[in-house]
């Protein structure tokens, strides 16, 4: 692949931002289906 | 050209996460997060207020999801217009297969969860709508008819049965009122806009109703739609499904809208740039939405 240095330290970066954004969306996820079994099971 | 990741001929995909909520045009979900909340809260009943937030958060990615396929199927119609050209897709900064496989995600996950959080009903009408507006409107209507407006406005017009729908597991006259509303609402409101954007519209071959018919026949129209849309909205008041509050917001509310869109119907302005009145009824409509819903809510909390 024909990168820069910088071509290729943005694509890093922008790769790690969605990675963790990914990582908060399925832990939020986990908690969200725990919230709606406590939920259910208190209703 | 620029491939999936942004970065000139890299092969991978890594969009910035800010382009994936984009796909989910955050702006439009505020008003279906809006009316499907007040929908949830004007029905009989109660449900734990978690699941009622849960309930919201799965009506807002159901339509984020329809907007993520409604982008992936348009992004070459968006690459012709001025005020989308940006959006990550036609820009180059997601790939079209990212796009697709969010949105069917987003919209399996959000249709499943809803119906375990709720209800199967609330999450059959969620399904129903995405269904419609990404085949039904995107696919088949819009390219179609000029009418397309008039038909997408039903696709935006859901939400509020299905909050009605996750807390009583069925759907009365009032969330069907409400339906009528929004869809009512919806031509006036983007044909006000679709005047003073015609241009955009022309350019991408999107057969809008401006563009097909011209300005005069287009103003006509909404000020027609501006009385259905008047007298649907008082008639929750004048059957006794709503209060005083709400009652006396839909007659002051539509009153305004009426006034705005009759200036639109006489107003004989062609250049887009100089279309005042257009400009002040799109605005408004936005607020009359709004404020009627809050009117809605008003009534059932006072």
């Amino acid at each position: 692949m024909n990168w820069t240095p910088q071509e290729e330290k943005e694509f890093i970066a922008r790769r790690r931002r969605r990675n963790v954004v990914i990582g908060v969306v399925l832990t939020g996820f986990a908690l969200l289906f725990y919230g709606i079994t406590i939920s259910r099971m208190a209703g | 050209m620029c491939d999936a990741s942004g970065l000139p001929g890299s092969g991978l995909a890594a969009g910035d996460w800010r382009d994936y909520v984009a796909l989910l045009k955050p702006r439009v979900m505020t008003l279906v997060v809006f009316t499907g909340a007040c929908g949830l809260v004007a029905a009989p009943g109660k449900i734990p207020l978690f699941i009622a937030l849960v309930a919201i958060l799965c009506i807002a990615v159901g339509a984020g999801a329809a907007a993520a396929f409604n982008q992936w199927w348009e992004a070459d119609t968006d690459a012709r217009m001025r005020r989308t050209a940006n959006r990550p897709l036609p820009a180059g900064r997601l790939h079209r297969d990212e796009a697709l496989a969010f949105a069917v995600v987003l919209a399996g996950g959000a249709v499943f969860t809803l119906g375990l959080a709720t209800n199967w009903v609330a999450a059959a009408w969620l399904a129903f709508s995405i269904f419609f507006y990404s085949v039904v409107y995107t696919i088949w209507l819009k390219p179609r008819t000029p009418q397309n407006i008039v038909i997408g406005g039903a696709a935006g017009a859901f939400p509020p049965v299905i909050g009605w729908a996750a807390v009583t597991g069925n759907v009365t006259a009032l969330p069907l009122l409400l339906f009528a509303i929004i869809f009512a609402w919806t031509p006036p409101h983007f044909w006000a806009l679709a005047l003073f954007v015609r241009g955009d519209y022309a350019r991408a071959g999107i057969p809008m109703l401006p563009v097909t018919h011209g300005v005069r026949e287009t103003r006509r129209q909404i000020l027609l739609y501006s009385i259905v849309l008047a007298a649907i909205s008082v008639t929750p008041s004048l059957i006794g499904l709503t209060g005083a509050v709400y009652g006396i917001a839909a007659v002051a509310l539509s009153s305004i809208f009426l006034l705005l869109a009759t200036k639109v119907a006489r107003s004989t302005e062609t250049d887009p740039q100089s279309m005042r009145p257009e400009r002040q009824l799109f605005r408004f409509s936005i607020l009359y939405l709004f404020l009627l819903f809050a009117a809605l809510v008003g009534d059932v909390l006072l």
